[in-house]
C-alpha cells in the first residue's frame, strides 16, 4: 500500500493506493494518528482496491476524531468499497463524495 | 400377268419385313444410334424399297401399278418423321428418273409428287396427329388408303388433257395400288405392334381419348364415303343412261333424216321430170315409164282434174288430212314431199307422194316404195360411214331383209340379224325399235338402238366404255375428292376436339396427378372454354379446402407433437453432473418429432454414477411412449437394487408385463465408481460402446450381450466389469449412428465411427459428440434419416486433490502469500475480478481471525484449501486450524445503524464475509476447525 499525504493549512488530503486490509491498516492508522489542528480531512480512494474490516476500524476512528474538530471527506470510492460501506452501515456514517 | 401380281405383292411385303426387322433390332440392341443417324439410315433403307416398289410395278397403259408409296408411309408413320421424308424423296426422285428406262411417263408428275408427299404426309401425321407415336394399324391402313387415293387423284389432275386415258389408268391401277399399299402399311403396323408386345385391340380403359376419337371418326368417314359413293354412282349412272339414249337417238335420227332427205330428193326430181313431160306423153305412159303408181294433176281449187287412175278424177284433196297437206303448193310452196305411209288401197304397200307446182295448180306423183327401193339403197350405200355416234360409236343401215346397206368398213361383214337376235327378249321377239339394248361383239360392249324408216333399219351403236366414261370419271373423282375431303375434315375435327377437349383433359389430369402426389400448391388453370374453366375453379377450390383441412390437422398434430417432444426432452437429463472425476455429455437427435432413443445418468451413491443409453423398437409416438415407461422402470429398479444385474432383470420382468404391442428396448447401462474407475455394466442387446483409452487406443467393448429388454420375462441379465484409468472415455451410441445411410444406401458403419473416434482422442465429451455428429452428417449429406441418433460420452478423470496452502505457524504476514496463491487459482477458474476481491476480503478477515484468536499464547498451523465447484460453478475455500473450537457463524451480527461514536468495530469482519459469500459453514472435526465459504459465479469467457 502507498499513502500520499498533502497538508494545506488545516486541510489534510491523504491518497491511499492498493489494499486496505489487516496487514496494511496499521500503516494508515499511524499516518492518521495525529490529526490535531486539522479541520478538514480528505481521503482519496481513487487508487484503493478494497477495504477490509481492519481498514474500516481506522476509518471509524478517524471519523470519530474529525467529528469533534471538523469534517472528514472520502473521495473517489469504487464500487467494491462502496458495497462494503453499505453492507456495514458505514455509508451512513462517512461523508462520501 | 399372275407373275406381275406376285412381284407386286412381294414388293408390297418388303416394307413390312423391313419394319419388323428394324423393330426387332431396336428391341435387342440396348445401345441406340444417335437419333438423326438412325433416321437417315431408316430413310435410305425404305427409300430403296420405294424404288423396288416402282420397278416391280405392273406396267399399265403408260403407267405403273405400284406399291412405291408404302415404304415412305411405313418409315414415316412407324419410325419417325425424318425417315419418312427421306424415303419419300428417294422414291419420288427415282420415279421421275425411271422414265429413262421405260417406266411409264404418262403419270410421271403425279407419281413423283405423290410419293414425295407420301413421306411428308406420314411425317406430318406422326408429328401431329399421333403425337410422335406409332399409330394403330387401323390408322395406318386409313393413311395408306388416303395417300393412294390422293396419288390416283393426282393422275386425273395432272392428265386432264387425256381424261379418258387417265380414267383407264386409274381404273386399272386403283384396286391393286390401294390394296397393295394399304395392306402393306397396315401389316407393317400390325407386325411392329405384335413384336413390341403391345395389344392390337387395347381395352377401352387403356385407349386414349384421341385414339378412340380417331377410331370413331374413321368409322364415320368410311360410312360417309360409302354413302356418297353410292349416291354418286346412282346419279351418274342415270345421267350416263340418259346421255347414251340421247346419243343413240340423235345418231339414228340423223341417218334417218339423211335417208328421208335422199328419198325426197329422188321423188322430187322424178316429179319435175314428169311435169316437164305431161304435154308430150299420156299420164299412163309416164306412169309406166317412171314406175309410178299415181300421177295426179290438181287445179287451183284442189280438185284432181286429171290422173292416170281415172277413178281419182274429181277427188277433192281437201277431203282428207294427208291429202290436204299438199294444198300448201297452192299457197306458194314450190314443192312438197310426204313421208312414206301404207297405201290407201291395201294398207300394206308403202306409198310415198310428192308434188310440184304445175300451171295454176300442182302435179302430185305417188310411187310404191318397193318399186323405189333399189334406187334408195344405192343412194344410202355410204351414208353410215359418214356418221358417227358419239366419239367411237357407229351407225349401220340395213334393208328390210336385214342385209347391210351401209356400215363402217370394219363392221360391214357382221351379221346384224344375229346381233339383234342375241339381244332378243326372253319371248324371242327382237328388241323393239327405239329400245336401248346391249350388244357385245369383237370384244367390245355397246349400247345399241334401232329405228325403222323408209323400208330400212337404222342401227346405232355406242361403246359402253364411252357411254360410261363420264360416269366413271365422275364416280372416281367424286369418291377420291370425298376421301381426301373427309381426310382433311378428319384432321380438322380431330384437332378441334383435341384442342377443345383432349388437351385440356390431359392438362387437368396432369395437374390432378401432381395434386395426388402431394403438390397441393398446384393450380389448375385450363381456361379454354367455360366448362373447363369451371372445372378448374372447382378443383382449385377443392384443393384449397383440402389444404386448409390438412393445415389445420397438421397444426394440431404439430402442436401435440411439439408438446410431446418437450415432455420427452425434459424427461432426459440436460444438466450434466459436474464432477471433476467424471464428465458426461449426451445428445439425442430424433428422426421424427419424438423418438424412441433415450439416455439417463444419475448419482446412485455419493461416489457412484449410473449412466445408460437405450433404443426402443420403432419410432415416433409409440416408441416415445414406451421409452418413457422403460426409462422410469429402469431408473426405479436401479435405485431399488444395489446390484445392476438384479435391477435390469427386474426391470425386464416388469417391462414384459402389459407389453401387448411387443415393443422392446436395447439398452447398455453402466455404473461407475468414481473413486476406483471401475464400471459395472449390463448389455441388453445394445451396440457395443467404444472405449477410447487415454493412451490413444480405441476399441469396441466386446462383452456378453443379453436379450433385449421387454423381450422375454425371466431372462437373467449378467453384470460385467470394466476398469477405466483416468482419461479413458466411454462412447455409447444407438444404431441411428452406425446405420445412418447415404444416398447410395451405404451404411455409416462401425469402422467409420471407430476411425472418427480415433482422431478425437483426448477431446472432451461434448466435442467428441459434436464431431461424430458432424462426421455422420457429412457422410449422409441430403439423404433422409429414418432413425434417432443418440450418443452418450463419459470421460473418467480419476480423483484430483484440491490445491491448498499451509503454514506451520499462522501469522498476519502470511496473508499476501495466501492472497497471491488464491488469486492465481481463482484466475485459472475464470473468476470475475469482483468475486476475487470478495474472496480477498474474506481471506483477510478469516485468516486474521485465526491468527489473532485461534491460538491463545501459542502458535499453530493453518491451512487454506481452494475447491472448484462445478455445478453450479463456484469456489469453496476451506480454512482449517487446530485452535480452540470456534464457530464464527454463531456470532451475532453488529448493529450497522448506529452513529460513528456508538459503533463497536468487533464482529464487522465476519459480518462482511457472511454478506459477500453465498454460503458459509462451520465444522469442528478431529480437533480441527473447518470453516467453509462458498461463492458461485459465472466463468469468465
Amino acid at each position: 500500500m502507498t499513502i500520499n499525504k498533502n497538508l494545506e493549512a488545516d486541510k489534510l488530503t491523504v491518497a491511499v493506493e492498493g489494499r486496505l486490509d489487516t496487514s496494511t491498516a496499521p500503516e494508515l492508522e499511524k499516518e492518521l494518528a495525529d490529526l490535531s489542528g486539522i479541520k478538514e480531512l480528505v481521503l482519496d480512494f481513487e487508487k484503493l482496491e478494497y477495504v477490509s474490516s481492519a481498514g474500516l476500524r481506522v476509518l471509524l476512528a478517524s471519523q470519530k476524531i474529525m467529528n469533534g474538530q471538523g469534517k472528514m471527506l472520502i473521495k473517489h470510492v469504487n464500487e467494491t468499497i462502496m458495497e462494503v460501506f453499505e453492507i456495514t452501515g458505514f455509508a451512513d456514517i462517512l461523508t462520501i463524495e | 400377268m399372275l407373275l406381275s401380281y406376285i412381284k407386286l405383292g412381294i414388293a408390297a411385303m418388303l416394307p413390312v419385313l423391313l419394319a419388323a426387322f428394324i423393330t426387332i433390332l431396336e428391341r435387342k440392341e440396348k445401345k441406340r444410334l444417335p437419333y438423326w443417324a438412325e433416321q437417315i439410315l431408316i430413310g435410305i433403307a425404305f427409300g430403296i424399297l420405294a424404288i423396288v416398289g416402282t420397278e416391280w410395278g405392273i406396267p399399265m397403259n403408260g403407267a405403273q401399278a405400284n406399291c412405291r408409296d408404302a415404304a415412305p408411309l411405313v418409315a414415316g408413320l412407324l419410325f419417325g418423321a425424318p425417315a419418312g421424308v427421306i424415303a419419300g424423296l428417294i422414291g419420288g426422285i427415282e420415279r421421275w428418273v425411271a422414265v429413262a428406262w421405260g417406266v411409264g411417263s404418262f403419270t410421271r408428275v403425279a407419281c413423283t409428287v405423290s410419293t414425295i408427299l407420301a413421306g411428308i404426309y406420314a411425317a406430318i401425321l406422326r408429328k401431329t396427329m399421333f403425337e410422335n407415336k406409332r399409330p394403330a394399324w387401323t390408322m395406318a391402313l386409313a393413311s395408306g388408303i388416303v395417300i393412294e387415293v390422293f396419288h390416283l387423284s393426282m393422275v386425273f389432275l395432272t392428265r386432264m388433257d387425256e381424261s379418258v386415258r387417265a380414267m383407264a389408268v386409274v381404273k386399272a391401277c386403283a384396286i391393286p395400288m390401294i390394296v397393295a399399299n394399304g395392306v402393306s402399311v397396315m401389316l407393317a403396323a400390325l407386325l411392329v405392334t405384335i413384336i413390341s408386345k403391345e395389344k392390337l385391340f387395347p381395352s377401352r380403359e387403356h385407349t386414349r381419348v384421341s385414339t378412340s376419337l380417331q377410331r370413331s371418326m374413321l368409322v364415320a368417314v368410311i360410312i360417309m364415303v360409302a354413302a356418297i359413293g353410292y349416291f354418286t354412282y346412282n346419279l351418274q349412272d342415270q345421267i350416263a343412261a340418259d346421255r347414251t339414249l340421247e346419243l343413240l337417238t340423235v345418231g339414228s335420227a340423223d341417218i334417218q333424216a339423211d335417208v328421208i332427205n335422199a328419198s325426197n330428193q329422188n321423188l322430187l326430181s322424178v316429179s319435175h321430170e314428169v311435169c316437164s313431160k305431161i304435154g308430150n306423153k299420156s299420164l299412163e305412159t309416164l306412169a309406166d315409164e317412171y314406175k309410178l303408181a299415181e300421177i295426179n294433176i290438181i287445179n287451183e281449187s284442189g280438185i284432181i282434174v286429171n290422173s292416170n287412175d281415172k277413178d281419182l278424177i274429181g277427188f277433192d284433196m281437201t277431203k282428207y288430212e294427208e291429202t290436204a297437206e299438199f294444198l300448201c303448193l297452192l299457197e306458194g310452196t314450190p314443192e312438197f314431199v310426204q313421208d312414206s305411209r301404207p297405201s290407201a288401197y291395201n294398207g300394206i304397200d308403202l306409198r310415198k307422194y310428192a308434188g310440184v307446182i304445175y300451171k295454176k295448180g300442182f302435179v302430185q306423183i305417188g310411187c310404191n316404195l318397193a318399186e323405189f327401193q333399189d334406187d334408195l339403197t344405192k343412194e344410202l350405200s355410204d351414208i353410215a360411214t359418214l356418221r358417227h355416234i358419239g366419239e367411237a360409236g357407229f351407225a349401220v343401215v340395213l334393208d328390210k331383209d336385214y342385209n347391210v346397206v351401209s356400215a363402217p368398213m370394219q363392221h360391214f361383214s357382221l351379221d346384224y340379224y344375229k346381233i339383234l337376235s342375241r339381244a332378243s327378249h326372253e319371248d324371242g321377239s327382237l328388241p323393239a325399235p327405239e329400245e336401248v339394248f346391249e350388244s357385245t361383239f369383237k370384244g367390245v360392249s355397246y349400247f345399241a338402238r334401232y329405228v325403222e324408216s323408209e323400208g330400212h333399219y337404222f342401227l346405232s351403236f355406242l361403246p359402253q366404255t364411252e357411254a360410261l366414261t363420264t360416269r366413271n370419271i365422275a364416280l372416281y373423282a367424286t369418291s377420291f375428292m370425298v376421301i381426301i375431303m373427309f381426310g382433311l375434315l378428319f384432321a380438322f375435327i380431330f384437332y378441334a376436339i383435341k384442342g377443345l377437349v383432349v388437351d385440356p383433359l390431359h392438362k387437368v389430369e396432369k395437374s390432378l396427378s401432381n395434386i395426388s402426389n402431394g403438390k397441393l400448391d398446384e393450380v389448375v388453370s385450363v381456361r379454354g372454354n367455360e366448362e373447363f374453366a369451371t372445372l378448374s375453379d372447382d378443383i382449385n377450390v377443392t384443393v384449397d379446402k383440402l389444404k386448409d383441412y390438412i393445415a389445420e390437422a397438421a397444426a394440431r398434430i404439430d402442436k401435440d407433437l411439439a408438446m410431446a417432444k418437450a415432455i420427452q426432452s425434459s424427461a432426459l437429463p440436460s444438466e450434466f453432473p459436474a464432477k471433476k472425476e467424471l464428465e458426461i455429455y449426451a445428445c439425442m437427435d430424433t428422426a421424427k418429432e419424438v423418438g424412441g432413443d433415450f439416455y439417463d445418468y444419475y448419482h446412485t451413491h455419493k461416489s457412484i454414477v449410473t449412466f445408460l443409453i437405450a433404443d426402443v423398437s420403432g419410432k415416433g409416438i409409440p416408441a416415445a411412449m414406451f421409452m418413457m415407461r422403460a426409462k422410469t422402470e429402469i431408473k426405479s429398479q436401479i435405485e431399488k437394487n444395489s446390484s445392476l444385474a438384479a435391477a435390469i432383470t427386474q426391470a425386464n420382468n416388469d417391462l414384459c408385463e402389459g407389453n401387448d404391442n411387443d415393443m422392446f428396448v436395447t439398452a447398455w447401462q453402466g455404473k461407475i465408481n468414481l473413486l476406483s474407475g471401475t464400471v459395472k455394466y449390463a448389455n441388453a442387446g445394445h451396440n457395443p460402446p467404444v472405449i477410447m483409452h487415454v493412451n490413444g487406443e480405441c476399441e469396441y467393448l466386446k462383452s456378453k450381450v443379453n436379450l433385449v429388454l421387454a423381450g422375454m420375462p425371466g431372462v437373467k441379465y449378467v453384470e460385467q466389469e470394466l476398469q477405466l484409468t483416468p482419461g479413458d472415455v466411454l462412447f455409447l451410441y444407438t444404431d441411428g449412428i452406425t446405420e445412418a445411410t447415404d444416398a447410395n444406401n451405404e451404411l455409416y458403419g462401425e469402422d467409420r465411427l471407430l476411425t472418427c473416434l480415433n482422431n478425437l482422442n483426448g477431446a472432451d465429451p461434448k466435442f467428441i459428440c459434436d464431431k461424430v455428429k458432424e462426421d455422420v452428417d457429412a457422410f449422409v449429406k441430403d439423404a433422409p434419416q429414418f432413425d434417432d441418433m443418440t450418443m452418450v460420452c463419459v470421460r473418467y478423470n480419476g480423483i484430483v486433490p484440491d490445491p491448498f496452502i499451509r503454514f506451520q505457524e499462522a501469522k498476519i504476514e502470511d496473508i499476501p502469500a495466501i492472497t497471491e496463491f488464491l488469486e492465481e487459482k481463482l484466475e485459472a477458474m475464470g473468476c470475475p475480478m469482483k468475486t476475487v476481491i470478495a474472496f480477498n476480503i474474506a481471506l483477510d478477515e478469516l485468516y486474521s481471525n485465526i491468527v489473532k484468536y485461534a491460538y491463545k499464547n501459542v502458535v499453530g498451523p493453518a491451512k487454506v484449501v481452494v475447491t472448484e465447484l462445478l455445478d453450479p460453478h463456484g469456489v469453496q475455500i476451506t480454512f482449517v486450524d487446530k485452535g480452540v473450537p470456534y464457530n464464527p457463524i454463531k456470532e451475532e451480527d453488529p448493529d450497522t445503524t448506529l452513529a460513528a461514536e456508538e459503533r463497536e468495530i468487533g464482529g464487522l469482519g465476519i459480518f462482511m464475509v457472511k454478506k459477500s459469500m453465498d454460503d458459509m459453514s462451520y465444522e469442528y472435526k478431529n480437533g480441527y476447525n473447518m470453516l467453509k465459504i462458498t461463492k458461485y459465479f459465472e466463468k469468465n469467457a
